[in-house]
């Protein structure tokens, strides 16, 4: 068993450590893809008040604007497998106006490039214009034409829309049903929370259905034919079903209008805080399909190495700390293709290139944080993670083994929020056991506690919210600082004194409850310095030493601790009333997702 | 002392394997355009006078190929032609005497010489990057696929001025 568990861990690793796509010619051209959001039938009038703003958002920049005019999709009560084949009816009706769009159809019916055209003069890189300006035929048109097939439909379907009471009301519930002595939620906030599913569609446009939408249906100034414009009024054409998502998002605001959270902005109404679910389904839906969708990954070569730096911007909504696999492509005597990855870089600066290409146009920087040496030429593909960083291990050195055991951190990077690269903040927790242990002579203001001359068996734990940057300073970016600094709670927890269990006390309301004379807080500050090997995009080994700031002990009941006996040492019991500092070093394996 | 002389031989003899490294590719990728070592195809029509075709060149230095695609654009030109594609079309070589380059071994040998005349001839047309599905490791060497503009009209007139090639109304 434990071999086969072996096996398994080490191909995990292996697969993290290496990933290669094996295929024929690989696909390195990026097309900027189009969007056509449509909306399932709105049943309430909340419903409708979001999509109507749905509707007057503008597309995400990655995106090309491809909106019509469009009924509401009717699939109330519809049984699943039905329900799919009619929005596949429904989605193939709208490929007609999408393309009447792309081919800019006139009121006579005629067709004409200049809409395709300007698509494919802003999809460009510099690298298509100065062929073109090289070459007797501008071949940048046919650049647009080749962004037709990657048009997408993406039908919102709104499944769940609770006020932030019924949240509320929904979690007590749940609590309840579980235990009698509940603790009923803090309703703090105020507004919504939706549930949606996505359903994406491709329209499909390549060289079969070209030929037959230019034969059957292509008319234009030149040469009208009016059966061909009869004839587009019953023109379909294919659209493939992609994928699906199903998400939460939530628009709320804390109801106390004192709150800190309205120190540098108004306080919206309910309202708005409706209009916004907008903004985050439409936000959330991309960023959660963009790391499903291939067409969605902007890809581009390497265009210089010192600094790293690609030709990609503010076109295709690049964000700070953005990831991107760095790979080369590898091809066999048969003229088969595979992608082999050599690094990973995210992304450092951005370039505003939110125009037509120039063929001098400035390129983003990117830090590479891992991997072999990257050379000019080499693939660079958008691969999107969650942010989240998640760290496991034990202290190998400690003045205090309160701050020992098992430490675990869970991080978020918010650098694309704060427009700081390497900015995360996290939740950093210490557990530990104390068997046999004696505290000393401990007492409060209002006399001693039951502590002298025994021995006590507990937790002992520590947490804190801290923020941490990750820096680097070498060219492969294999090794990086992550110095961090934050603020939290330590503590011990007693369950035994001298083996024997600490008996429950009935509180105020009658409820049988942990004696808080033995539940002891302090306040912590911990500063950190983390040195960082990464072993592949998604595992890294951290050794972090650091200190941390203890003061404000106090019982559960907030009475000040005071210490006047000899402890067991190295658990920080001596210094209780004191201002502590305490030294110590972390060995944890971080995972990235 | 005897420590210094010891360190600076042996970075003088490091720096020397890697120049004689480079020469020797240097070396192979001109062996490789004698002997037709490489792929050529078009990419468009070029501006009056000019053909535009990708170039792959193949070195185990990926630099070496991207500076031998110039002369390779070139010596493509003037020897092998190249074929069409849908829209685009082919062209003929500029001589259809394969044995050319070594009867004309005196007149090629400078042209074809590193910084020789027939980069008069040649523009790159990119942007200074490698287009990502243009740079291909091949076994132990790499591919590289480089797009250049061969003024052909003036070659051919610098050829035909030369006495290598007959001109297009000779024979009338």
């Amino acid at each position: 068993m434990k071999k086969i568990l072996f096996v398994f861990f080490a191909a995990t690793i292996g697969m993290l450590l290496n990933a290669q796509d094996v295929g024929k010619t690989l696909s390195t051209k990026y097309l900027r893809p189009s969007l056509t959001s449509l909306f399932f039938q709105p049943e309430t009038a909340q419903e409708n008040t979001i999509l109507t703003k749905f509707k007057e958002l503008p597309v995400i920049s990655k995106f090309d604007d491809n909106r019509i005019e469009f009924p509401y999709f009717n699939g109330s009560g519809l049984p699943e497998a039905a329900k799919m084949a009619k929005i596949q009816q429904y989605v193939q009706q709208a490929a007609n106006p999408i393309l009447a769009k792309w081919w800019n159809r006139d009121t006579n019916g005629d067709f004409n490039t200049e809409f395709v055209a300007k698509r494919g003069g802003f999809s460009a890189i510099d690298a298509d214009v100065i062929q073109a300006k090289a070459s007797s035929t501008n071949r940048i048109e046919m650049i647009g034409a080749d962004l037709i097939d990657k048009s997408y439909v993406f039908v919102y379907d709104i499944t769940g829309l609770l006020t932030m009471e019924q949240v509320y009301d929904k979690a007590d519930a749940s609590a309840k049903k579980y235990n009698s002595n509940y603790i009923p939620v803090k309703r703090v906030d105020e507004g919504y929370e939706v549930t949606y599913t996505v359903y994406a569609y491709r329209l499909v446009f390549n060289d079969s259905v070209s030929s037959v939408f230019y034969n059957n249906y292509w008319t234009d100034a030149q040469s009208h034919d009016a059966k061909k414009v009869a004839a587009w009024g019953t023109a379909t054409f294919p659209m493939l079903y992609k994928t699906r998502l199903s998400a939460t998002v939530r628009s709320a605001q804390p109801k106390d209008p004192k709150s800190s959270a309205y120190l540098n902005k108004k306080k919206k109404t309910m309202t708005e805080l409706l209009q916004d679910v907008a903004v985050l389904v439409q936000t959330n839906s991309v960023d959660e399909l963009g790391i499903r969708l291939e067409d969605f990954k902007p890809k581009v070569s390497v265009f210089k190495t010192k600094p790293l730096s690609a030709k990609l911007g503010t076109k295709e909504s690049l964000y700070l700390d953005q990831r991107f696999f760095i790979y080369e492509i590898e091809q066999d005597l048969s003229g088969n293709q595979k992608k082999v990855r050599k690094g990973v870089a995210r992304v450092k600066e951005i370039a505003d290139n939110n125009t037509m290409a120039s063929g001098a146009s400035k390129p983003s920087v990117f830090q590479q944080q891992g991997g072999k040496k990257l050379y000019e030429g080499m693939l660079m593909e958008s691969n999107e993670d969650r942010g989240v960083g998640l760290s496991i291990g034990f202290p190998f050195s400690t003045g205090n083994k309160q701050f020992g055991g098992l430490n675990i951190a869970l991080d978020y990077r918010i650098s694309r929020v704060a427009k700081v690269t390497g900015l995360a903040l996290g939740i950093d927790a210490y557990v530990n056991f104390l068997n046999d242990v004696n505290v000393g002579n401990v007492s409060t203001s209002n006399g001693s506690l039951p502590y002298a001359g025994n021995v006590m068996d507990g937790t002992s734990y520590a947490l804190a919210v801290y923020v941490a940057k990750e820096m680097y300073f070498t060219r492969k970016g294999n090794i990086y600082l992550r110095p961090s600094i934050g603020g939290g709670l330590s503590g011990y927890v007693f369950s035994k004194i001298n083996d024997v269990e600490i008996p429950k006390v009935i509180d105020d309301s009658g409820k049988e409850v942990q004696d808080k004379n033995y539940s002891w807080s302090s306040v912590y500050f911990p500063m950190n310095i983390g040195f960082g090997i990464n072993f592949s995009p998604s595992i890294c080994l951290e050794i972090k030493p650091g200190i941390a700031f203890r003061f404000a002990s106090t019982t559960g009941n907030n009475e000040a601790l005071i210490q006047s006996g000899i402890p067991d040492d190295k658990w920080g019991f001596e210094t209780l009333d004191k201002v502590s500092m305490n030294s110590s070093t972390v060995c944890n394996l971080r995972f990235r997702f | 002392m005897k420590t210094t002389l010891k360190i600076t031989t042996i970075s003088l003899l490091l720096m020397l394997g890697l120049i004689s490294n480079m020469s020797a590719q240097k070396r192979k990728a001109n062996k490789d355009t004698r002997e037709w070592r490489y792929e050529i195809e078009a990419m468009g029509t070029g501006v009056q006078g000019t053909y535009l075709v990708k170039v792959w060149s193949y070195s185990k230095k990926p630099q070496v190929a991207i500076e031998q695609a110039k002369k390779n654009a070139v010596h493509g030109i003037i020897f092998r032609g190249f074929a069409g594609k849908p829209g685009i079309p082919g062209q003929r070589a500029l001589t259809n005497n394969v044995n050319l380059e070594e009867e004309k071994a005196e007149f090629f040998d400078p042209f074809f010489d590193d910084g020789g005349k027939y980069m008069k001839f040649v523009s790159i047309t990119n942007d200074g990057s490698i287009a990502a599905g243009d740079r291909l490791k091949v076994g132990k060497e790499y591919k590289i696929g480089v797009i250049v503009s061969v003024n052909v009209t003036a070659l051919r007139q610098d050829l035909e001025a030369a006495g290598v090639i007959k001109g297009l109304t000779n024979g009338f």
